[in-house]
């Protein structure tokens, strides 16, 4: 029986060792990270939960950005094949799709917050952190919505994702109306107004922010619903806020066009909302456009292809300029050079370590393809090479990667709105403080500047497309001016010369002499094709049969402000 | 015949009786190996009718008394039962394996059964098949084998994994492969996509890829493999068997003299085939039609004159080599009563049929066992192994494979300097040389695992034995990928980049059984009662910077870059209780009960339990009384009725609760919440049914299995599937995570058959199996709206699949082509595409839909029916990737020394979505190489040739720009399906429609194999106990409609939810070999 004994003891000890504490051996929550119950407990934390709103869920925009901003509006060309230039867009096309889940990730991310703030921060946090965090992601909230309105026009309101997870009500929500989504994106700016300082950390979402984006979403709705001219009330109301911005946010114009858009001008004080790349090794918290824009060579990583990426025609021509031209480039306005790189300039802010990058097209720059249809190519969003990067901000790029922030509202921009706000529904104004502001804005780069004394719709709109072109922002002008003249907004887009020019390449490099063969390979945009309405990504059609059904009204009652 | 044999059975037994009075008679002998003459140790020798026995010594020795004229039987696992007379004083017994394997000891989870006293679903695939092909990893053994069991190679590319579908897919998660349990100890297998290791999506965006964990096992040293099918047989294995198990049971020692094994294998690998795409005469013609049809460009100078052109580079033959391949597995085997062992080690090198890509594995066995005491046994079982590949870029868009075919047959692959070529061209990126990048980027992985397990089996009493275990699997792996600083023609990279990673997990689980036998008289009764425990953790560390000095040593120490540090560890534990019961009465009525309960740390504390229960239930009738006349006829019959539970846990740690994930910002560090979510968050449970007979005719020279099943999955895990406008899509690395959780249900259905015949018996044996399996799959239920469905994506983010509720898993969503705009008068008369103009007149070649274009079908509009508008809602299934059935076909021949084996499998009914065939078919540009059938695009011709357009072209010339006057033109090739060539491409014709889906079904012949064993004479001379050489052909020939390189394409490793996607598969070659098995 002694064998038995010690087999019946292994036994029992084998299943006790088995049974012990099983719960605790069960429990294994995330051990190599936060869990969101244990964060939000210091100030440093609370902020550093609102940081990646400031890149990575915007990160699959940038390309919508460029396309619907930029080649949409004309500014852009990507070859007449492109279906944004030829308003070839599909439900299913990719950037549409990409675009539509990075803004509303924002907005996912937003709500988040604002609730992760409110119930999970911890006794150790300031109720001004809480304030300033809730602010600057209720602003952000109102920036992507503003995007998604004018994108796609009538949108659902998701204010709080978990209740409509919980509901499962999330795919059989409707479309919200438009003037609804301007009235929710107005109400999150006000209550963001209240939460925000008159003066945040360098880079960051401010009081002053807020207002800005409040006047151009005021100048956006005042034509909403309108026949002809637009709501007096609302142009008013975006006049008051820009002009806040303008007096009372201390912020000024950076003296020099082309140094908002370097590296090391990051954080300047012209730029009142922008994404903040980095460098680092999660995807998506870096800047790609320059991938996207820049000539092919540009970096040492292989890895850009915007070769064929030009400026339209027509910029070119707004500009002044003419591609047939070998010399006798447009300088007396510094924004041409800052926005389109044309045979002959150079850029002492790009290859700096090289002397500098030429635009010379004859190839002898090492590396370098040229090609580009109609003579040009981005300046903006591009840093350089790898030396320019680390001369920007200390360290270098990466493959598909720069630090570069994309300024998505700019002083400049507020001062423009201030302008067309003052104009209202009248054919010219001579209003003294809208003349500065304009004058202030082409001053600045225009050289021997003879300031006007009475502009029209037409100057505004022309002086916004020509300061702010290759930043994602000409189509909405577009957009907002077809909301109350349709017509108006397709003519101009039909007028425009979106097309290429014939034997440019040899004529630059000299295989072809005679300037008369470089000829226009014409191509406009048919006024049937224009719509101003992006289609919404087919996949949430499908998902979700009631988005095509018409917008309802939302209930402003649940919002709690 | 019949009554004959039944009076001489009676004879016999009457004869026992009789004989009993005689004397005793002293006899002993040596048992041996009839195949190789080697001693049988412990084979069972007693006299027939009583319980007077004995077992043979290590030598093979025995000595018994018994009565003279009595009937000694012999009797061994594996073997033919023979039953001698005792005659004369020395009895020496040859005993034959038992090919037919019917009473065979079968491995069951947690014990062995008999084969024939199984009531569930389950099937052998022993060392004999599994030594049929030239396999190199275990899971390439089961294709074709098993009814049942779909197994697709990922990839052609060495070392790579094979998808494995048990009865179906039965969850929507990308982890649907079976479980496998070797010796006992399951096998971890943690994400291994691209990703997971480090490489990033160097091998696809999806979590499916072709590195296989199986592929660091080396499958010389496996000797059988159980595939348990219905949940009666995966039951004991609850937690973790919804997709099916596999054990799988390694060799062993046998007790005797060392006996030393040498297997070695050479072949040569080749792509047989190649895609017909344009030469550079087609090429430059194509080029100057495209710029002057749809750019209004001046052709290319250079091909002015197409026809004095050769055929220029063909970058498939440029990037397909002839590649070998061989293996070398030595191994000992032996021991005495007390001790036995089995080593082994193995070499295996592959060189890939890609170039730049190959594989190579060490690996090495000990397996042991001890009696320690009478009543004590010990057992170990450790294998190591390493393996080491570099591995390509395939499936993907910028895999060499889909380079190489785009790149233009006008490039040279070298420049007049012997440097690798470059080019950029319009609208694209300087196009790397697909040639250098193979042989320059690196994507290596080096992997090491240590596994194995110590046991004890404690007998009580004969009946009572206590199973005691500590397993252990160990695992480390080390990625690198390395761009190097070149410049190939306009293509440069002047600074290089070096990742790497490091991987470590470690697994350990101790359990326990008891286990009792005991027969009552006819009643035989087994129970089990058992407890297990397991801890899984890892860690990885990965480190990459740029600026390198040069490109020689790879260490991202050395980079001036900015360092970048990735790490992250956890762990995940499991714990388990299970009991099972089995009865037999008379071997005619079985009954299995089995139940497990199971906790897994993926789920929060309310919903981490689950019980699973099974029942199984079988009658072999030929063992009634009543039936005995009709053997041996009917020599088998059994009915089986099997019913159970499994479960899934397999979706990653805390999904029950919300994790925060680092993000760097400009502003500094960032933190975001990572996932949304969902406490309520439990099992997914699968229930199944099975019915199934096996029959066994003439004397079961014909043996049927057939097989019936219904499988539900409920509450199935995966992440819920929102609209964009919840903000869960997009980027994962930036995206929420939709919370993940249990939102759907699926249906398997299916029918198995497996036929074994044999044909010949004698001098000439020819058997063959035929496996046949049947499985229809449904998606029955998913959370949200009626219209809620699965998308899955191809490259990036365009939708290819919809699983819709009511519909099987993964169909193709698309267009469907109804044929091509012939005139003006047939746009008018069809559905109006997007691009019509609104003015009904402005028609343009490059803004609208024009003559040439392609005619979609209007087959549903926002109200659910026809709008006459085609749109996205015109899109539908347009085929499913799931076969109607899968086959292998096997013969097996053999005479004299020689055997012949031919094994041909295939699937029939599945699409193939021919994703690279879409790109390479778009007409969009004329500075990439397309399919040679783009030369049979539709062409416009001039209805009245007399009027005349005249324009000024780009250079000042006037032409006649006819082609832009829709009312005069038509096609001239009025049959063709391809549409026009067009750089705007308008109408979209490119869309995904069932243009690009083409039959997948092939029959393959998928391995000769012809062997000799040379005769015991010559061996002797040579003091070899066996020798054979064989030669072996596989993937000889492809029978199929499919255009693209391979068929068989399975799991999708761009995107998870997708199957059936042929985004540049690496293709399964054609192996030439020969080896050569010796033993002394």
């Amino acid at each position: 029986m002694k064998i038995l004994n010690i087999k019946s003891l292994a036994i029992a000890t084998l299943f006790l060792v088995g049974m012990t504490s099983c719960e605790d051996f069960l429990n294994r929550p995330t051990k190599d990270s936060y869990t969101i119950d244990g964060f939000y407990q210091t100030d440093a934390q609370c902020f550093q939960s609102v940081n990646p709103i400031y890149n990575s869920p915007w990160y699959d925009f940038q390309r919508g950005f460029v396309k619907i901003g930029d080649v949409l509006s004309g500014n852009i060309y990507y070859g007449t094949d492109n279906v944004y230039q030829s308003f070839n867009l599909k439900s299913s096309d990719l950037d549409i799709r990409s675009a539509s889940a990075s803004l509303w990730s924002v907005n996912a991310y937003c709500n988040g917050i604002v609730e992760n703030i409110d119930m999970k921060t911890g006794p150790a946090v300031t109720q001004t952190t809480k304030n300033t965090v809730k602010g600057e992601a209720m602003t952000w909230k109102a920036m992507s919505y503003f995007y998604l309105v004018r994108c796609f026009g009538a949108v659902p309101i998701i204010h709080n994702n978990g209740a409509i997870i919980s509901a499962n009500e999330s795919n059989s929500l409707r479309r919200n109306n438009i003037e609804d989504v301007y009235t929710y994106i107005v109400k999150t700016l006000e209550k963001a107004i209240e939460l925000l300082p008159a003066k945040n950390q360098p880079g960051r979402i401010d009081r002053y922010s807020a207002y800005g984006l409040l006047s151009k979403v005021y100048l956006a709705k005042s034509g909403y619903g309108q026949v002809g001219t637009r709501n007096a009330d609302d142009l008013a109301k975006a006049a008051d806020y820009a002009n806040k911005v303008i007096e009372e946010s201390g912020r000024k114009l950076m003296s020099n066009y082309e140094d908002i858009f370097r590296l090391q001008n990051n954080f300047n004080e012209e730029s009142l909302i922008a994404w903040q790349w980095t460098i680092g090794a999660q995807w998506t918290c870096q800047n790609t456009l320059q991938s996207d824009l820049a000539l092919s060579g540009f970096t040492e990583f292989a890895d850009t292809w915007g070769t064929w990426t030009g400026l339209t025609i027509d910029l070119e021509t707004a500009f002044g300029e003419d591609a047939r031209k070998k010399t006798d480039r447009v300088t007396d306005d510094v924004r041409r050079k800052g926005t389109m790189m044309m045979l002959g300039d150079h850029y002492d802010y790009f290859w700096a370590n090289k002397g500098g990058f030429t635009y010379n097209w004859n190839g002898t720059t090492t590396g370098i393809t040229y090609g580009s249809g109609t003579g040009s190519n981005c300046v903006k969003n591009i840093v350089g090479n790898n030396q320019d990067h680390i001369n920007g901000i200390g360290v270098g790029m990466d493959r598909m990667a720069t630090a570069l922030s994309t300024h998505i509202l700019r002083l400049a921009d507020v001062y423009l709105i201030y302008a067309e706000a003052k104009l209202g529904n009248a054919a010219s104004t001579t209003d003294a403080s809208a003349l500065k502001a304009f004058n202030d804005v082409r001053g600045r780069s225009v050289k021997n500047y003879v300031a006007k004394t009475s502009i029209t719709f037409d100057d505004i709109f022309k002086e916004r497309r020509l300061e702010l072109a290759g930043e994602g922002d000409f189509w909405y002008d577009f957009v907002r001016l077809s909301y109350y003249n349709p017509a108006d907004a397709k003519a101009r887009l039909v007028a425009q010369e979106r097309g290429y020019w014939n034997n440019l390449d040899g004529y630059y490099k000299g295989t072809v002499t005679d300037v008369s063969t470089v000829t226009i390979g014409t191509w406009k945009v048919s006024e049937s094709n224009i719509k101003f309405e992006l289609p919404f990504p087919d996949t949430d059609t499908a998902t979700n049969p009631s988005l095509n059904d018409a917008p309802v009204p939302f209930d402003f009652s649940s919002i709690g402000y | 015949m019949k009554r004959k044999i039944n009076f001489l059975l009676v004879l016999l037994l009457f004869g026992v009786g009789l004989v009993s009075a005689q004397q005793n008679l002293s006899v002993s002998g040596v048992v041996t190996d009839a195949s190789d003459g080697s001693p049988l140790v412990g084979v069972s020798v007693v006299v027939k009718g009583t319980t007077n026995g004995t077992v043979t010594d290590v030598n093979g020795k025995y000595s018994l008394n018994a009565p003279q004229g009595s009937m000694l039987v012999f009797s061994y696992i594996g073997m033919e039962k023979q039953e001698i007379s005792a005659k004369v004083k020395v009895i020496n017994v040859k005993l034959q394996s038992d090919v037919r394997m019917l009473d065979e000891v079968v491995a069951i989870g947690y014990g062995t059964m008999r084969k024939s006293d199984l009531s569930g679903a389950s099937v052998s695939v022993g060392e004999d098949k599994l030594k049929g092909s030239v396999i190199t990893n275990m899971d390439q053994a089961l294709q074709g084998r098993v009814a049942g069991v779909t197994a697709v190679y990922t990839s052609g590319q060495p070392g790579s994994s094979v998808s494995i579908r048990v009865r179906g897919q039965s969850t929507i998660n990308s982890n649907a492969e079976p479980l496998y349990v070797i010796d006992g100890v399951p096998v971890q297998i943690k994400g291994h996509s691209g990703a997971d290791f480090g490489l990033g999506d160097a091998l696809g965006n999806g979590s499916t890829s072709t590195i296989s964990p199986l592929s660091t096992i080396n499958p010389s040293d496996i000797v059988s493999m159980e595939i348990l099918k219905d949940a009666s047989a995966t039951a004991i294995y609850g937690s973790q068997a919804s997709n099916g198990v596999i054990l799988v049971t390694t060799k062993r020692g046998k007790a005797g003299e060392a006996k030393f094994t040498y297997e070695g294998m050479y072949g040569i690998q080749r792509q047989s085939k190649r895609l017909d795409i344009m030469n550079l005469q087609q090429f430059a013609e194509f080029s100057n039609s495209i710029s002057a049809e749809t750019a209004g460009r001046e052709p290319r100078s250079e091909f002015l004159d197409p026809s004095i052109l050769g055929h220029g580079t063909n970058w498939q033959d440029a990037i397909f080599q002839l590649a070998p391949m061989q293996t070398h597995t030595v191994s000992a085997s032996g021991g005495s009563d007390i001790m036995k062992y089995y080593v082994s080690g193995s070499y295996m090198g592959q060189d890939g049929t890609v170039i730049g890509t190959k594989f190579n594995r060490y690996s090495f066995r000990t397996n042991l066992d001890a009696q320690l005491k009478k009543w004590l046994k010990l057992g170990v079982n450790m294998a190591y192994s390493t393996t080491d590949e570099r591995l390509g870029l395939a499936d993907s868009e910028e895999g060499i494979i889909n380079i190489a075919l785009k790149s233009t047959p006008d490039v040279p692959i070298y420049d007049i300097d012997g440097n690798f070529t470059g080019v950029s061209r319009e609208g694209q990126a300087a196009q790397i040389n697909p040639i250098a990048k193979a042989l320059s980027e690196d994507n290596l992985l080096k992997r090491s695992s240590l596994n194995g397990n110590i046991f004890l089996d404690l007998s009580f009493t004969k009946a009572l034995t206590l199973h005691s275990e500590y397993a252990i699997d160990m695992g480390s792996s080390n990625a690198e990928r390395f761009l190097p600083t070149a410049k190939y023609g306009t293509y440069e990279r002047s600074i290089n980049s070096d990742s790497r990673q490091t991987n470590q997990n470690f697994f350990w689980q101790v359990k326990n059984y008891l286990t009792f036998a005991k027969d009552f008289d006819l009643h035989k009764i087994t129970a089990m009662l058992g407890q297990e425990m397991s801890e899984s953790t890892w860690q990885y560390i990965s480190v990459s910077n740029t600026s390198l000095p040069d490109n020689t040593i790879h260490n991202p120490n050395l980079g001036s870059g900015t360092p970048k540090i990735g790490a992250g560890f956890g762990s995940g534990s499991k714990v388990s209780v299970f009991a099972r019961g089995t009865y037999n009465y008379a071997d005619k009525y079985y009954a299995t009960y089995t139940f497990r309960e199971d906790a897994s740390s993926n789920f929060g504390p309310k919903n981490r339990w689950a019980p699973f229960h099974s029942g199984a239930i079988s009658w072999r009738a030929t063992n009634e009384d009543f039936l005995q006349d009709l053997k041996p006829t009917i020599s088998n019959l059994k009915v089986r009725l099997g019913w159970g539970q499994t479960g899934n846990d397999n979706i990653g740690g805390y999904r029950w609760g919300s994790s925060i994930s680092k993000m760097s910002t400009g502003l500094g560090l960032g933190y975001r919440q990572s996932n949304i979510a969902n406490p309520y968050i439990q099992w997914e449970t699968q229930e199944q049914t099975n019915i199934g007979l096996d029959l066994g005719l003439l004397n079961n020279r014909i043996e049927l299995t057939v097989d019936a099943y219904d499988k539900v999955s409920k509450h199935m895990l995966m992440q819920m599937q929102l609209p964009s406008y919840m903000g869960t899509q997009g980027n994962s690395s930036s995206a929420l995570a939709a919370p993940y959780g249990n939102y759907g249900t699926i249906d398997n259905k299916g029918l198995e058959f497996a036929l074994t015949t044999h044909n010949f018996t004698g001098a000439f044996v020819w058997d063959t199996e035929l496996q046949l399996s049947f499985n229809k799959n449904e998606l029955l239920a998913l959370d949200g709206t009626s219209a809620a469905a699965i998308e899955g994506y191809g490259q990036w983010s365009d939708v290819v699949s919809r699983t819709e509720i009511g519909q099987p898993l993964y169909n193709f969503f698309g267009y469907k082509v109804v044929g091509v705009f012939q005139n003006l008068a047939d746009i008018k008369s069809s559905p109006t595409p997007e691009k019509y103009p609104t003015d009904g007149k402005s028609f343009s070649r490059t803004n609208t839909v024009f003559v040439g274009d392609l005619k979609f079908a209007d087959i549903s509009g926002p109200d659910g029916v026809p709008d006459g508008k085609i749109n996205e809602y015109d899109r539908t299934n347009i085929g499913s990737p799931m076969p109607i059935f899968t086959f292998g076909f096997n013969n097996t021949m053999r005479y004299k020394n020689f055997d012949l084996n031919i094994f041909i499998n295939g699937t029939y009914g599945n699409k193939v979505l021919n994703y690279t065939g879409r790109a390479l078919s778009n007409m969009k540009s004329m500075w990439s190489n397309e399919l040679a059938i783009v030369t049979d695009r539709s062409r416009l011709q001039q209805v009245d040739a007399t009027l005349t357009y005249p324009r000024t072209n780009s250079t000042g010339g006037i032409v006649n720009n006819w082609f832009d006057d829709i009312d005069n033109v038509s096609v001239a090739n009025p049959g063709t399906k391809m549409p026009r060539a067009i750089q705007n491409d308008p109408n979209d014709n490119a869309r995904l429609s069932d243009r690009y889906i083409e039959d997948g079904s092939y029959l393959r012949i998928k391995n000769i194999a012809l062997g000799y064993n040379f005769p015991k004479k010559m061996l002797t001379n040579l003091h070899l106990q066996s020798l054979r050489v064989y030669a072996n052909v596989q993937n000889l020939y492809t029978l199929t409609k499919y255009t693209g390189f391979d068929p068989e394409i399975g799991a999708s490793t761009t995107s998870t939810n997708v199957y059936g996607l042929d985004n540049g598969r690496y293709p399964s070659p054609q192996v030439y070999s020969f080896g050569l098995n010796l033993s002394f």
